[in-house]
């Protein structure tokens, strides 16, 4: 079945400072959405906004057509990466998959070299292979929507390229949001790539509107 | 007595809600993906720990009334 999320009239501020003030946003089931911008512009802002984690002045968060506040009491819809390492260091990998109802063995396919580490605690782990075992349990579990905010920094090129076959894997069931600062690899994977520049979100066409909007050089 | 231990208890529980939601902020992200917002992380906890301490501090007060009676 497919899903359906719009996200507008969000309205942010701190203090005097207007951060975001005319943003629309869709996503759907089957589809890569990108958000790029320059830093400070307001990308993992909006993506908490539409977690729930951040109050605002004014918010339209619809799923389906239904106003959604607070997802992230209901991981059933949205799930949520965040740019820092939040998985806590004492569990063991094996708890990890069962508390995110996932199959290791499939994990094991795109990522052979995690097998030794099934009953190792994350602290074990290299920064790296602990970004990696927490973009794929955001990404594979089961939930309408993920939001990834940088899932492909502190990550190998190598698994980076495995990252983006998990994830167009993953999207037949669910829709994904996605901001990083490595942009070919999201120009690579979405279907639509939002800009936000000044406060507004301006959707893309190619590589030139990046150029127009500043956020990457003509050269 | 019991006063000021029952204040106590209330002031390092305070501390320790406190300083958990510092500097294991980032952590709480593992538990909201699971669907437990720090409310329902915080509310089992707290009851457990302040009953316990309740109990206690009941049991305690019974056998040092039993003992010295008076005080």
């Amino acid at each position: 079945m497919k899903h359906n999320l719009e996200v507008d009239s969000i309205i942010l501020e701190f203090d005097t400072k207007r951060v975001l003030q005319d943003v629309f946003l869709k996503n759907e089931t089957g589809k890569i959405t990108g958000i790029l911008g320059r830093n400070g512009t307001g990308k993992t802002c909006l993506m908490n906004i539409i977690y729930g984690e951040l109050q605002t002045t004014n918010k339209s968060i619809r799923l389906d057509g239904t106003v959604i506040s607070d997802a992230y009491r209901n991981p059933a819809l949205i799930r949520y990466l965040p740019q820092f390492n939040f998985i806590p260091k004492n569990l063991k990998t094996k708890r990890i998959f069962k508390d995110f109802n996932l199959d290791f063995s499939k994990f094991i396919k795109y990522f052979p070299e995690f097998e030794k580490y099934h009953n190792s605690k994350v602290k074990t782990l290299s920064g790296g292979e602990i970004r990696i075992l927490e973009i794929y349990s955001i990404l594979a579990s089961t939930t309408k929507f993920c939001m990834l905010d940088e899932p492909f920094s502190q990550v190998m090129p190598v698994h980076v390229d495995t990252i983006k076959k998990v994830i167009s894997e993953e999207k037949k069931n669910k829709g994904i949001i996605i901001t990083d600062h490595l942009y070919e690899h999201i120009i690579d994977i979405c279907d639509d790539i939002y800009v936000i520049l000044n406060g507004k979100t301006y959707l893309t066409k190619d590589r030139n509107d990046l150029i127009k909007l500043g956020y990457i050089n003509k050269n | 007595m019991i006063q000021v231990f029952f204040w106590f208890k209330i002031f390092t529980l305070a501390v320790i809600v406190y300083s958990t939601n510092l500097y294991k902020k980032n952590e709480f992200y593992y538990y909201k993906n699971l669907g437990f917002s720090k409310f329902k992380l915080w509310i089992p906890i707290l009851t457990f720990d302040f009953l316990f301490f309740l109990i206690t501090i009941i049991v305690l007060a019974s056998n040092l009334h039993e003992t010295q009676p008076g005080s």
